[in-house]
């Protein structure tokens, strides 16, 4: 049993802590801000090598934050490229996770950036090829369920940086273009062509490339510098490329080359597409058919009237002749 | 009284610019894109001493290979046949060959006085500086600063500094380039610890005033120093180099408003670069890929996602505020809406994405059970992976979601002209996290909304209802 001084001293704890707690609470700001640097670490290892990486974290808050550091793996299931973390690793190939050691918490004074140091201990039995995390700062590490006192979300905002990390070995690096395509007849550009990359290797791949466009002489008109960004493994990535070009004046032909890989893996596909004003140019021939038709028109009554003139002549010629015999 | 609907637009336009300047908007500042201080040499430079047995005279001089003070450089391995050294204070000789790790030859002998021990050696590079970058706002009639790394303790007395670049005991030429929208009139060039150059502390000023409308995404190009070294601030002798290992350094590039004070106000944009100083390999590096995410509160009263959307909470106050969303007390079969505005900010060329998740359903006290079920909204089911419109409280209890256009970002739904909405995914059901914003390229605070919205009814146990939502930014893949 507590004696009473104890009790009155637990008491004070427990009103000094809540007393605090609502002080730290209450002086909370209107807005958060944090930033991740880099946006992505790339790290190449060997099985059972350890490697480091720093990357850092800016409080661009006006006051003092302690950030919870977050390992997570992530997949790329969509073709936009948006990584999605993932709690689980289980029969994740491409899990970085637990191969990973950063701190739990770090403090970052306000305006000032903090350097969080990472060990990648790359296990022997790695499977060589492309493995993958985030690592997420989130301020306000003691926010808890609990803490409102009334029905309410309590917010997590993370801010992060990818990790790549290739396990050198036999890697296989394939690609294919899953399309390759732009409208068959366009009246007038820009031409927007859409594409998209299944990457069918065990690593992600940056194609970067050129679409080369040939006019209807077969000459070349255009070079166009396509960059698909990285793709994840065993996923379709898409891309948009964009000819500025207005007017065309016939059959075109786009050839899309990408490079790939650290092998000198190539892409490429070509394409068939009209570039070409056809309604205009149909609106053309009927103003000009029209005006054509106008003017002959206008000629065939021209021609109609000067034969009405002249029959009336010839008649007034002929009753005058007519009244100078009578006489 | 074409006079008097004259008379009316001046008091209107005078009335809305006085409100204007009661609550002027807060802005954000931005990155300046693909900064760069490209150096002309990434030589650092040399500062040793003399060491018996050089004897005037002679053309062989020997070197301390202990440091003492600044006098940082206790290797040869930083000099190169050629260079111009300062020995003894005054004098200047050519290097003629590199014997070994502490000694050399010059081209000519030294006059007495240079050859006593611990004369000072100095090599100073002085290479130019052109930085570059592009404009991350149209600020008229501002002005650029640049802010170069200066040592603590001796910044301009024309010595290389272990700490910094040493402004030349002199003068600094600075020349800007005029750009569209930036005709530059007058420049300065302030010793670190003079005039207003004082913060931050330990940085060279240089100034670059323009007039003109300013331009978002000029690419703008500022010289400090000249190619023949005249002029031109000293690179630093750091203490411990390494040979082949760059020294590094930031830059601090800045855009002000005009009538600004460098020294207190902060700046529109800014980007910090870092220059990496070492023997013989040019280096100049770009500005750090970085993500900025902020989550700001929404104010009552607002409507920011569709019609019928307006916010009855204020997420800006409170406790936790802005990362919380407290609903208090709930009246039954009544909405109540809420609202977070989300910016991000990015230079990476792929874009970013924004997902969400929620650990579980609202629960009593933040338990498992019971809860308030996610909604299946009006003609349901929404789900987390498909909206629907919910715009009636009655008979449709639950918690979900909508989203509101910003500036920039592409957001996962659009709620043109309803309040539709989907369930958060659920981390609890193995429902991975949704995307809710993205942008497929370099993004300057691209914003959107996130408007929260809870009914209750009848059946609902009494109680406090808690989960937690998170929000997660990172570039794309």
């Amino acid at each position: 049993m507590l004696s009473a001084q104890k009790l009155r001293k637990t008491s004070s704890l427990v009103l000094l802590s809540c007393a605090t707690s609502f002080l730290f609470a209450s002086s909370a700001h209107a807005q958060n801000t944090m930033t991740a640097i880099p946006t992505r670490v790339d790290v190449i290892a060997d099985p059972g090598q350890t490697v480091t990486a720093e990357v850092k974290l800016r409080n661009d808050s006006p006051v003092y934050q302690m950030y919870s550091i977050f390992i997570d793996d992530f997949i790329v299931s969509d073709a936009l490229g948006t990584p999605i973390p993932v709690s689980s690793t289980t029969g994740n190939r491409w899990s970085l996770k637990s191969w990973i050691s950063a701190p739990e918490v770090v403090p970052v004074d306000a305006k000032d950036i903090q350097v969080v140091k990472l060990t990648f201990k790359v296990p022997l039995t790695a499977l060589p090829g492309g493995h993958y995390a985030m690592i997420t700062y989130q301020p306000n590490p003691d926010l808890k369920k609990g803490d409102q006192r009334q029905t309410a979300n309590l917010i997590g905002q993370r801010v992060g940086t990818l990790l790549y990390l290739t396990v050198s070995g036999p890697i296989t690096q394939k690609a294919e273009i899953t399309k390759f395509s732009t409208d068959k007849f366009i009246e007038q550009g820009p031409v927007t062509f859409s594409g998209s990359i299944q990457n069918l290797s065990d690593v992600h791949i940056n194609p970067k490339g050129t679409v080369t466009i040939y006019g209807p002489l077969n000459n070349k008109v255009a070079e166009i510098p396509v960059e698909v960004g990285n793709v994840f493994p065993e996923i379709n990535r898409e891309f948009k490329v964009v000819w500025n070009q207005k007017w065309g004046y016939g059959r075109y032909r786009a050839d899309l080359q990408l490079a790939y890989g650290t092998i000198g893996g190539i892409l490429t596909t070509s394409i068939l597409f009209w570039l070409f004003p056809i309604r205009l140019v149909i609106y053309i021939l009927i103003l000009i058919i029209s005006v054509m038709a106008v003017i002959i028109l206008l000629g065939r009554r021209g021609r109609k009237h000067q034969e009405e003139l002249e029959r009336e002549v010839s008649e007034l010629k002929e009753e005058l002749r007519e009244i100078e015999e009578q006489k | 009284m074409k006079n008097l609907k004259y008379l009316l637009t001046v008091l209107s336009l005078v009335a809305l610019e006085f409100v204007r300047l009661l609550s002027p908007t807060s802005t954000q500042a931005a990155n300046l894109v693909s900064a760069k201080d490209t150096l002309q040499s990434s030589r650092i430079s040399w500062n040793g001493r003399v060491k018996a047995p050089t004897i005037a005279g002679s053309a062989h001089v020997w070197i301390y290979t202990a440091a003492a003070g600044i006098a940082n450089s206790i290797t040869t391995a930083n000099l190169a046949p050629g260079d111009s050294v300062e020995i003894g204070g005054t004098n200047s000789y050519v290097i003629e060959s590199i014997v070994d790790a502490d000694e050399f030859t010059l081209t000519t002998n030294l006059a007495a006085g240079d050859a006593d021990d611990t004369d000072t050696i100095f090599f100073r590079a002085k290479p130019q500086h052109i930085v570059t970058f592009t404009t991350a706002s149209a600020i008229a009639d501002g002005f650029f600063q640049v802010l170069l790394p200066a040592d603590a303790t001796t910044p301009n007395d024309g010595d290389p500094d272990d700490g910094g670049f040493d402004f030349g005991g002199g003068t600094v030429t600075v020349t800007p380039t005029n750009a569209s929208g930036y005709n530059f009139l007058s420049n300065a060039a302030t010793a670190s610890g003079t005039g207003q150059c004082d913060a931050p502390a330990n940085y060279h000023c240089f100034e670059f005033h323009y007039s003109g409308v300013g331009g978002n995404g000029t690419a703008i190009e500022l010289k400090i120093g000249a190619t023949d070294g005249s002029s031109t601030p000293i690179a630093p002798s750091p203490a411990n180099t390494t040979t082949g290992a760059a020294e590094s350094y930031k830059v601090v590039i800045k855009n002000f408003p005009n009538a600004a004070d460098p020294s207190a106000d902060t700046a529109t944009d800014q980007s910090t670069v870092a220059i990496g100083l070492i023997e013989t390999v040019r280096v100049s590096a770009t500005v750090d890929p970085a993500i900025t995410f902020t989550i700001a509160g929404v104010a009552a009263a607002q409507t920011v996602c569709g019609t019928g959307s307006a916010t009855d909470i204020d997420t800006t106050a409170g406790v936790n505020a802005p990362v919380a969303v407290p609903f208090g007390i709930m009246a039954l079969n009544t909405f109540k809406t809420a609202a977070h505005l989300l910016t991000v900010s990015t230079n990476a060329a792929s874009g970013y994405a924004v997902t969400a998740v929620e650990d579980d359903q609202l629960g009593l006290g933040g338990a498992a059970t019971p809860f308030i079920i996610d909604t299946e909204c009006d003609s349901g089911p929404c789900s987390h992976t498909a909206e629907q419109d919910w715009t009636t409280a009655a008979n449709n209890p639950g918690f979900g979601y909508s989203l509101g256009a910003g500036t920039g970002s592409t957001m996962e739904f659009s709620n043109a002209n309803t309040f539709k909405s989907k369930q958060f995914a659920a981390t609890a059901d193995a429902e991975a996290p949704q995307r809710i914003m993205y942008s497929g390229g370099v993004s300057n605070a691209h914003t959107g909304y996130v408007c929260y919205r809870l009914s209750i009814d009848a059946t609902q146990t009494a109680g406090d209802y808690e989960n937690f939502i998170t929000y997660t930014a990172t570039a794309t893949f």
